[in-house]
């Protein structure tokens, strides 16, 4: 529909193998409700990929809602707790209010 | 409200579609085939198969088109005709003119040898001469038929000498006062016509130089029955025409015609003696050319073939846009079906009605996302305990479409169960996680759990990764500070804790979705705090204070769907 803009909320995800089945997922521009449903095929692409460890780089995202949360927590649910580094306030608060802190560690959170 | 929806297409639709509350569970309290049948007659309302309005004289459009090119070509031809028919009439009045020019020739041709004749026989003082000298000039071979000399005075006219035949004047017997008018340096004179066996007309003169004793008088003939020939080869014999004798027409003076005068005609007139001979005449043939004369039947032969193949274009295009317009009306009421469908559905897993509570006004909203027409996964529900306590949820299950929808029927309607198991809001929340962890089918959701002791002003509250809700009481307006725990069905679950609080009297609890406080590219504190605001500056009635916030919030309408319940002491 007309009201749904394209153009705004472009989100970018990039997987940058750091060896030793360590992966690091850099995820930068806007992930709101409308960019993350059309990330739904690149994450099912990744997630089919064997990690031992996860890391998200969230230093490049602008913006995130709930509905980026959705896409996040798909990463979690399949390779277990991710450190998150270089999260901006705005995408801090969101993962704070949904009560996910155990699971998106905040790097600041990380002793 | 009700289950409205605009069943217009093509107008925007309206965003918010607010079911619930108690007033509508009320009015809509006959159970759910009600609602659900009721908002697929609606969705039936936009039929793509029900008359549509046309676009008035769309349909007339090609007529338009013919009839208009039909007017330019007749137009065309009408002015092409009437230029050629100008050329036609001009060349003809200059024919006309020409061939007078000529007739107005002949003159002389009879004048001359009469009155060199004459000069030769006064010269010889002998009459003979007249004869002897006219003889080669008259008769059938020339043009004069009689020639004779008059002595006119002294005494009545008589002939002197004759050439030729007998002059027709004097069986007439008006030669006595024809010729006694007849003077020396009068121009020449013409008789009527004269009618004999075969008529004639009469021209007499007194020679120049002799004094008024004689006259010079000559008869030529004119055709049998006035019925003059043209031969092919002249110059006009594309002239029909009439020579009248006289400076008007008069039929009686009819000298000589060809054929019958029909269409237009031009006349011309060339003085002759004391008289004058008058051309009448018309075209038998086009004499602008064949071109000219063809030039209207091309002009309306291309025009009416332009104006067919105009009409026939605009027909086409006509079709085609109606074509179109069909399509975007069916497209529209197959999206606004499709939508009502999902919102039918959405309507079904929420629950019909909400419980009254003597104590407390309960409201909920439900508004769908203006994005898309797939169905969401928020909802809220109210549970009566029966002992002047209430269970109330608001959650979001993440994701759009039947799986979320699905999601979200089956974790309302466990937390149902676990609400009549009893235990406090973390307690039901726990269950729910674990229930979840082993049933997750890709979905989180997002819950918050009240429990509220009306009489005793008590608010116990556990959330699941979802807003803390909004307390407004004689302490002011504040979101509950709680701890949060993790969403449902997320893994490790981080089980949540409860917050109990005393509310005052007139407390009022307002528990939302993302869609509410959620903009995109704006801090979701902002958000937060805008809606905080709103509920200052809103209505003192839950259901009222509702539809305020969602007219104050989301003015557009929002990308995601909302779900509002809100919760007030009446005392």
């Amino acid at each position: 529909m007309a009201r749904v803009d394209h153009s705004a909320g472009q989100a970018q995800m990039k997987v940058t193998d750091a060896g030793r089945g360590h992966l690091v997922v850099k995820i930068s521009g806007e992930l709101d409700i409308v960019s993350a449903s059309y990330f739904d095929d690149q994450i099912a692409a990744f997630l089919g990929r064997a990690a031992d460890r996860v890391d998200l780089d969230l230093s490049e995202l602008e913006f995130m809602d709930s509905s980026g949360i959705a896409v996040l927590l798909r990463i979690s649910n399949q390779f277990g707790p991710l450190q998150v580094r270089g999260a901006k306030p705005l995408v801090r608060r969101v993962v704070e209010v949904t009560g996910l802190t155990a699971i998106l560690r905040l790097d600041a959170d990380v002793p | 409200m009700t289950l409205g929806t605009n069943s217009q297409p093509g107008v925007d639709i309206s965003p918010v579609m607010a079911i619930g509350g108690v007033g509508a569970a009320q009015t809509e309290s006959e159970g759910a085939p009600a609602g659900a049948t009721r908002a697929l007659e609606e969705a039936h309302a936009v039929d793509p198969d029900e008359p549509r309005p046309k676009r008035l004289g769309a349909h007339r459009l090609p007529l338009v088109v013919l009839l208009f090119g039909c007017v330019v070509t007749a137009l065309l031809v009408w002015a092409s005709s009437s230029a050629n028919a100008g050329n036609d009439h001009r060349l003809l009045k200059l024919q006309v003119r020409q061939a007078a020019s000529i007739l107005g020739a002949v003159i002389p041709s009879i004048e001359t040898p009469l009155t060199a004749a004459y000069d030769v026989s006064m010269a010889t003082n002998n009459v003979d001469e007249f004869s002897q000298v006219l003889k080669p000039d008259v008769g059938s071979a020339g043009l004069i038929i009689s020639a004779s000399l008059w002595q006119i005075s002294p005494g009545p006219p008589r002939s002197l000498v004759v050439v030729g035949s007998p002059p027709l004047l004097a069986t007439d017997g008006e030669a006595t006062s024809f010729l006694g008018n007849v003077h020396e340096g009068s121009p020449l004179k013409v008789t009527p016509i004269l009618h004999g066996p075969s008529p004639r007309i009469g021209y007499a003169e007194t020679p120049p130089g002799y004094g008024n004793n004689d006259v010079v008088y000559a008869e030529i003939a004119l055709p049998p029955h006035q019925k003059a020939v043209i031969p092919q080869s002249s110059a006009f014999s594309d002239l029909h025409f009439a020579l009248y004798l006289g400076h008007k027409v008069d039929p009686s003076e009819l000298l000589e015609k060809t054929g019958s005068l029909t269409g237009y005609t031009a006349m011309a007139s060339v003085p002759v003696g004391d008289s004058a001979l008058i051309l009448v005449g018309t075209s038998t043939a086009p004499l602008a050319g064949g071109l000219s004369a063809a030039l209207p039947w091309f002009v309306a032969l291309f025009g009416a073939a332009l104006a067919i193949v105009g009409a026939v274009t605009t027909e086409y295009l006509v079709r085609r846009r109606q074509f179109a317009e069909g399509l975007a009306t069916e497209n529209a009421s197959l999206y606004l079906e499709q939508r009502t469908i999902s919102e039918t559905l959405q309507r079904s897993l929420l629950p019909e009605e909400i419980p009254r509570l003597t104590g407390v006004d309960i409201a909920v909203r439900y508004v769908p996302g203006v994005g898309g027409t797939e169905v969401g996964g928020d909802w809220y529900d109210v549970i009566d305990t029966g002992d002047g306590c209430a269970y109330f949820f608001v959650g979001d299950v993440s994701g759009r479409g039947l799986g979320a929808a699905s999601t979200m029927a089956y974790l309302r309607h466990a937390l149902r169960a676990y609400a009549a198991q009893g235990g406090g809001p973390a307690t039901i929340l726990a269950k729910l996680a674990n229930l979840a962890g082993q049933t997750s089918g890709g979905h989180f959701a997002t819950v918050l759990c009240g429990f509220i002791d009306i009489e005793r002003h008590i608010l116990t509250v556990a959330c699941a990764g979802h807003f803390a809700p909004l307390i407004m009481d004689e302490d002011g307006i504040r979101y509950l500070d709680i701890s949060v725990g993790s969403p449902i069905g997320v893994e490790p679950a981080a089980g949540p804790s409860e917050t109990t609080i005393t509310v005052g009297t007139r407390a009022s609890v307002v528990a939302f979705t993302d869609g509410l406080v959620e903009r995109r590219g704006e801090s979701l504190d902002l958000g937060l705090s805008r809606l905080a605001n709103a509920v200052s500056s809103g209505s003192a009635k839950m259901d009222d204070l509702l539809g305020h916030l969602l007219a104050d919030l989301t003015p557009m309408g929002s990308d995601d769907d909302i779900a509002i319940l809100g919760v007030q002491w009446q005392g």
